[in-house]
């Protein structure tokens, strides 16, 4: 421990402490902008500067670490003088349109100017021009002469993205942030340079002067997107979410959130949002709104009469407390055809043990196997790219290069072949090393082997069995793994035994006219590995009760839909990838007649129970256990064939609900490797058919060298595009007409 | 669309370096020595061969006063306008040049034949005014000296010779 | 010597041949005794080799001081870096040479290139650097030819490259062409600029002799401090500090520039009083003037009036007159001169070359010359007056790195000499010195 003085009160902290840090220990608190706890220090806006007795030059508290003996002035004239210096300098160039601000209220600037500026301002001096609402994407908008050029969000995206799309442009007084001349700003993490922009500079499109920051309300909540569960600050003014901000937590978001989960909000006010019970009369499809004790006695009277013949599907997505109505619903019933797994999601649970996102921080190797971490868990993305400068080696197998020059060692494998590949690694892992120049699996192995604290992100998708041998070979070397794959609260979903059937089994019995009510907890047509054949169960059922937000194209089919809370208008739990079970608070109440998954659940089960007793059962629930299942190998496609892999993208059809990404809703594309594109004679951007698997539709060609030649990427959850079903499928992809293609256009 | 010499040139340079990222000012001096300043596709270029953001080549561009964004004229003639050379009339030359040619700074002649710029100083302090006609030095500048240089570039250009 | 001739006796070293025809060329430079001292200390011609650390001993003895402007003592420089672990060691010679009024080091790279080389290969020696390179600022492109030329004859000699006169010692050279910024000649700017990037500073520790170009230990050093290595091997660092003064050893090249005679560079020894400068080596004023203020070390050092032309030219008298040697660029000013105007230029000069990391630099340099721009063309204000007064002091030992000090350095001596020049132009509204305003 070193010892010091600040302003003369004797603090004791670690080595290596920030005099920052060390002086808000000890009470007095520095002003600072360019520091950002998240990133190194630059020193650069010397708002934070200090004097340390017998050094002739005040120093900047944000870079300067302790020394023993040290005696630190935070409030000395020198210090003050030198700080209204700093503040009296930035506001020298700085436009007076803080009241139309969208940061007034919570800008540094400003803060920092009333607490420890009072210095009168000095003659009005002309400002250098400089540009001012500059769009640099469909969601930051920058104003170049409110930026204090604290470089931010500039180092951000370098040093923990590690994509420079942002950069400093000129040099002196002209220094602006921008990006390249035509080129978006279309980073999935661009949202963070808002929040950490310290004034107004960056500013977010949605948001714009949709509210000022002391009028808005907060409740504290967790992003439902996607399996991560970053933590955040909803708010609201007049009863209208208005933004999300991070809320950071160390162990599980370490600060960030994705653009996704941070402009994903306004869904909750979509205008075709389900604010009471409605029953649908299947011939007519002539709606009804209903009030709930009918809606409720008729969805019972069916649901009783189905008994063990009810079908439950999905569930990834309801609270903790709903997962575990919804368990009670099941055993009510006595059904066995209860799976929330809808989509690609095979195993819900690992075999061996759970790794903690944080056990990311402290390992030395990272195997992904069938994960591609900015779509899957975008936020993860950052903590792993983290975790390799910290010194971990990556490696990976999968069917799509991820992390680029990142990995240590890369296997890319054809579509459905994750489960070979595992079993192969598996059989590398336990044999004695391989040489040197080892390529593919054996470089995987390699990698891995040499580990001595492994964590694996599987997708869950294929390879349980394999991976439990891997498991095993890896004995104390492996830390854990974390799946990665299903709905985002899949791990909660499990934990509460919502999977006593496959999904795909049960939907074919539908189909065949063996089950004879079907309860949707969840959109099934978003991940369906085969649409079609939710569609056949779906006409052939003779009662289907959807629990519902907006009308999905399940909920659209479904003879009566009970309208649900959305997470923001709850007080609750939420499930995420590592099994953490996290609250989240109320926001806003309910629209309309809307009520939590949990009380509709409890109420079709006909069970009493208050949300504490829910949660405390939940938490009282064993670790499901891993079941090694056999999988069937793919057929090998025919020779030269394309093959199709599908996988999730960051802004899928679930955007069509949110009118701050409209722009980013996405249209039927399949991406192949640029060699393929040359081959085929298409170039990107341009319209082509795609064919196989009984489907045949129009795409959108895009080059991606993640690939390998013979594959071609579809995006899941993309209406119009049968992206699961078509996975490991050949598939023919030939150019339209450039005539047809106008036609069509 | 690069030419094959010019890449394989940029190749050169590459290597010649411990770490690839110090080639980068280097070929943006390549790229603006033959095609007289850096455009947009020549940024983008760079940043391919480089493996590096445009952004970030653009950052770089943008911070060096020798790097040009847009055309300059084929005779680019620049005068210090540091102390030493302002305190023996440097600055006055600015001005002439400017009034004779009718120019902004780095603002080409309709006839694209003349631009004048200010650079600070070149470290010829002794021979001031000192100046660059295309980056080579020329200096103890006079008004009637000037003069008398722009008569010969024009008269090099229109003889067709190259540049200086 | 330039013309003139000196009449103080002393022994140069740098300029010993500098005006020999073709010196750049390297059987020239071996006529003049050139490469001597490295086949003496690598090869063991006539003695025996030199350790690595017997070189460093001698630049220690010497008293050598850095000349790139902070007079730094070399060999402490060098004894910084940590022992050698098998990797990379960079030294790079600083020929950025951008500091108003300064010109030496152009000089020695145009006509005395081999010496430069010669003493970076022993640097490199003494403190087992692996590679070196010489950053020269971007408008250096003729220089950079000659440099490149006799890198090529010095590799064609066996002078650099594997196992330098069978020494078992490697050692690299080439140039690097910077772009046009005057902060790349601080060291750690410069080293950003190496690596590819804008030319920021760097934030330190780490010091470049543990983490410098690619993370690597590296020595920085000026091309004029580098280009005395060879005398002092040769001649014994004895003989090199007993040129000097007590504390600085050798001679130093003044560049002597602005209004005075005969305009140049000249070697002197360290300690030269600045009238000997200005009258024996510069000739005087310009005839028919008088000189009112002198710039000792370029235009990022505070000025001397005539009163103090008795300075011995070191770096702690210097100092303690609130002015610095720095590069020792000596500018020249006389009657004619407005001193508001050459503030007005210099505070130019920075705002154009602050690289804009920090805010006291940045935007201070820039409202000062606003400020200043109003004042000279006569439409200031008291409230300008009183900026000019205020805001030096704001930004002076808060910024980042020495360039905030270096723009506020002339301005606050020309306040602190000159006031009554500033008062009159915003009480005239004119600059009231008549004349050409030089
Ligand atoms: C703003 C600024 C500009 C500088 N410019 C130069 C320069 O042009 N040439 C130079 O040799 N040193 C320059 N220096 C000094 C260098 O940072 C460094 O101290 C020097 O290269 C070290 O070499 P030396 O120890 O041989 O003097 C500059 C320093 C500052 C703060
Ligand atoms: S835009 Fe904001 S975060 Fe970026 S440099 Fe400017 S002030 Fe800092
Ligand atoms: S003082 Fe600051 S802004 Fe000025 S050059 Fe140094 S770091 Fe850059
Ligand atoms: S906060 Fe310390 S210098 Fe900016
Ligand atoms: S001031 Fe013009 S060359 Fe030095």
């Amino acid at each position: 421990m070193i010892h010091l003085t600040v302003d003369g009160r004797a603090v004791e902290v670690p080595e290596g402490t920030l005099i920052l840090d060390a002086a808000k220990e000890a009470g007095a608190e520095v002003p600072t902008f360019c520091y950002h706890h998240l990133m190194r220090p630059v020193a650069a806006c010397r708002m934070c500067l200090v004097e340390v007795e017998r050094r002739p030059k005040l120093e900047p508290a944000c870079a300067v670490t302790v020394a023993e003996g040290m005696a630190v002035h935070t409030k000395s004239d020198r210090v003050l003088a030198a700080r209204r210096g700093v503040l009296e300098f930035l506001l020298a160039q700085h436009p007076l349109d803080c009241p139309v601000c969208d940061k007034g209220g919570e800008c540094d600037l400003q803060d920092n100017t009333m607490n420890h500026g009072r210095f009168r301002s000095r003659y009005e001096d002309p400002k250098i021009k400089k540009r001012k609402r500059v769009p640099l994407s469909d969601l930051v908008v920058l104003d170049e002469e409110r930026c204090i050029v604290c470089q931010r969000c500039t180092r951000f995206m370098e040093e923990v993205v590690e994509d420079p799309q942002l950069a400093l442009r000129q040099r002196g007084a002209y220094t602006a942030v921008s990006t390249f001349p035509g080129r978006p700003f279309d980073s999935l993490f661009s949202g963070n340079t808002i929040e950490m922009c310290p004034v107004g500079a960056l500013t977010s499109r949605p948001y714009r002067f949709r509210a000022r920051p002391w009028d808005n309300r907060t409740a504290e909540s967790v992003c439902t997107h996607c399996p991560v569960g970053c933590n955040l600050a909803a708010q609201e003014r007049d009863g209208s979410m208005v933004r999300v901000l991070s809320r950071e937590n160390p162990d599980v978001d370490g600060g960030w959130l994705c653009d996704r989960g941070r402009f994903g909000y306004r869904w909750v006010h979509h205008p075709r949002r389900y604010l009471a019970p409605l029953g649908r009369e299947r011939a007519s499809r002539r709606e009804t709104p209903l009030v709930w004790a009918d809606a409720l006695e008729q969805a019972r009277a069916a649901l009783k009469a189905a008994g063990p013949r009810t079908a439950v599907l999905g569930g990834g997505r309801l609270t903790a407390e709903g997962q575990m109505a919804a368990r009670r619903l099941v055993e009510a019933l006595g059904t066995e055809l209860v799976d929330h797994r809808t989509g690609a999601l095979r195993f819900a649970t690992p075999p061996g043990p759970r790794a903690r996102i944080a056990d990311l921080d402290r390992a030395d190797r990272i195997l992904l196997l069938g994960v591609v971490p900015e779509s899957d868990v975008p936020v993860l993305d950052l903590r792993i790219k983290a975790a390799l400068r910290a010194g971990a080696r990556l490696a990976v197998v999968g069917e799509r290069r991820t992390l680029g020059e990142r990995a240590a060692a890369t296997a890319l494998v054809p579509p459905r072949g994750l489960g070979a590949a595992v079993e192969a690694l598996a059989e590398a892992v336990a044999r004695p090393p391989a040489a040197a120049g080892a390529e593919g699996v054996e470089a995987v192995a390699q990698v891995v082997a040499e580990g001595e604290r492994v964590v694996v992100l599987w997708s869950g998708e294929a390879g349980g069995a394999a991976l439990a041998r891997l498991v095993q070979a890896l004995g104390e070397r492996l830390v854990g793994t974390l799946v990665t794959g299903g709905a985002p609260s899949a791990q909660g979903a499990a934990r509460a035994g919502l999977e006593r059937g496959r999904a795909g089994e049960i939907l074919a019995a539908a189909a065949q006219g063996d089950v004879e009510a079907l309860v949707l907890l969840d959109d099934l047509f978003e991940d369906a590995p085969d649409p079609d054949l939710v569609r056949r169960a779906l006409e052939r059922v003779p009662f289907v009760l959807a629990l519902a937000h907006l009308p999905t194209e399940s909920a659209a089919r479904a003879d009566l839909v009970l309208p649900l809370a959305a997470p923001v208008e709850m007080s609750a739990h939420v499930v995420n990838l590592e099994g953490r079970v996290q609250p989240i608070a109320a926001l806003l109440p309910p629209p309309g007649e809307a009520r939590p998954d949990w009380e509709v659940l409890l109420d079709l089960a006909g069970a009493v129970a208050d949300r504490d007793e829910l949660v405390a059962a939940y938490r009282a629930l064993p670790e499901p256990a891993f079941v090694a299942e056999e999988e069937e190998a793919p057929a090998p496609p025919p020779p030269g064939a394309l093959v199709a892999v599908s996988g999730r993208i960051p802004f899928d059809s679930g955007v069509r609900w949110e009118e701050g990404l409209r722009t980013r809703l996405p249209r039927p594309y399949a991406a192949v490797h640029p060699d393929a594109l040359a081959r085929l004679g298409l170039r990107p951007g341009e319209a082509a058919r795609l064919k196989g698997g009984g489907f045949e539709g129009e795409v959108e060609v895009r080059a991606d060298d993640s690939l390998p030649v013979d594959s071609v990427f579809l995006p899941r959850g993309v209406i119009g595009l049968p992206a699961g079903r078509l996975h490991g499928l050949a598939v023919e992809l030939e150019a339209v007409a450039a005539a047809a293609a106008a036609g069509e256009a | 669309m690069i030419s094959e010499a010019r890449r394989q040139k940029a190749m050169e340079i590459i290597r010649g370096f411990p770490q690839k990222s110090s080639a980068v000012i280097p070929l943006l001096h390549l790229w603006q020595d033959e095609e007289g300043y850096l455009s947009d596709d020549a940024i983008a270029e760079v940043a391919e061969i480089m493996g590096m953001p445009p952004a970030e080549v653009q950052e770089v561009v943008s911070f060096y006063s020798m790097f040009h964004r847009r055309p300059l004229g084929r005779y680019h003639i620049e005068v210090c306008r540091s102390l030493s050379c302002a305190l023996m009339g440097g600055r006055d030359i600015l001005d002439h040049l400017r009034r004779r040619l009718g120019v902004g700074l780095n603002e080409p002649t309709p006839d694209g034949l003349f631009s004048v710029g200010a650079v600070e100083c070149l470290a010829r302090c002794d021979l001031a005014p000192v100046g660059q006609v295309n980056l080579e030095y020329t200096d103890r500048l006079t008004p009637e000296g000037v003069d008398r240089l722009l008569a010969d570039l024009r008269a090099r250009a229109e003889g067709g010779g190259a540049g200086a | 010597m330039p013309e003139g001739g000196a009449a103080t006796a002393f022994e140069p070293v740098l300029f010993k041949d500098i005006d020999t025809p073709e010196l750049y060329r390297r059987q020239v430079y071996e006529a003049h005794e050139g490469y001597a001292a490295l086949r003496r200390a690598l090869g063991g011609e006539g003695s025996e080799r030199m350790t690595p650390e017997a070189v460093l001993e001698e630049v220690r003895v010497s008293n050598l001081r850095g000349r790139g402007g902070a007079g730094f003592p070399t060999a402490r420089k060098w004894q910084f870096l940590p022992p050698p672990d098998g990797g990379p060691r960079y030294l790079v010679c600083n020929a950025d040479e951008s500091e108003p009024g300064t010109f030496k080091d152009h000089e020695i790279l145009r006509k005395n290139p081999h010496m430069l080389i010669e003493g970076m290969i022993l640097a490199g020696y003494a403190m087992r650097a692996t590679r070196g390179f010489i950053y020269l600022r971007g408008e250096f492109a003729q220089p950079k030819r000659v440099v490149d030329a006799a890198i090529r004859e010095a590799y064609e000699a066996g002078y650099l490259g594997r196992d330098i006169l069978g020494s078992g010692f490697d050692f690299d050279l080439s140039t690097y062409l910077g772009a046009g910024a005057y902060i790349c000649g601080e060291e750690t700017a410069l080293l950003d600029s190496l690596e590819g990037k804008r030319g920021f500073p760097r934030l330190r520790p780490p010091f470049p002799a543990v983490a410098g170009l690619y993370g690597r230990p590296t020595v920085v050093n000026n091309v004029e401090t580098l280009a005395n290595v060879p005398a002092i091997v040769r001649r014994g660092g004895a003989w090199f500090a007993s040129l000097g003064t007590e504390r600085s050893g050798g001679t130093k090249i003044f560049s002597i520039s602005g209004r005075v005679a005969r305009p140049g560079n000249y070697e002197y020894p360290m300690g030269t009083p600045l009238r000997v400068l200005l009258y024996e080596a510069a000739g005087g004023p310009l005839p028919g003037r008088a000189f009112k203020a002198v710039i000792p070390g370029g235009g990022s050092a505070g000025l001397l009036v005539p009163s103090q032309f008795d300075l011995p030219m070191d770096f702690e008298p210097i100092a303690q007159a609130g002015s610095m040697l720095g590069s020792a660029g000596v500018i020249v000013m006389d009657d004619s001169t407005c001193m508001v105007r050459a503030a007005t230029w210099l505070m130019e000069f920075y705002a154009d070359e602050s690289c804009g990391k920090c805010t006291p630099c940045r935007e201070g340099t820039k409202w000062l010359e606003m400020a200043l721009e109003r004042i000279e063309t006569g439409r200031g204000t008291p409230d300008d007056l009183e900026l000019l007064q205020g805001l030096p002091g704001q930004i002076l030992g808060n910024t980042f790195c020495g360039l905030g000090d270096a723009a506020v350095g002339f301005l606050m001596s020309a306040v602190r000499h000159f006031w009554p020049e500033f008062e009159a132009h915003v009480a005239e509204g004119r600059c009231p010195s008549g004349g050409d305003g030089r």
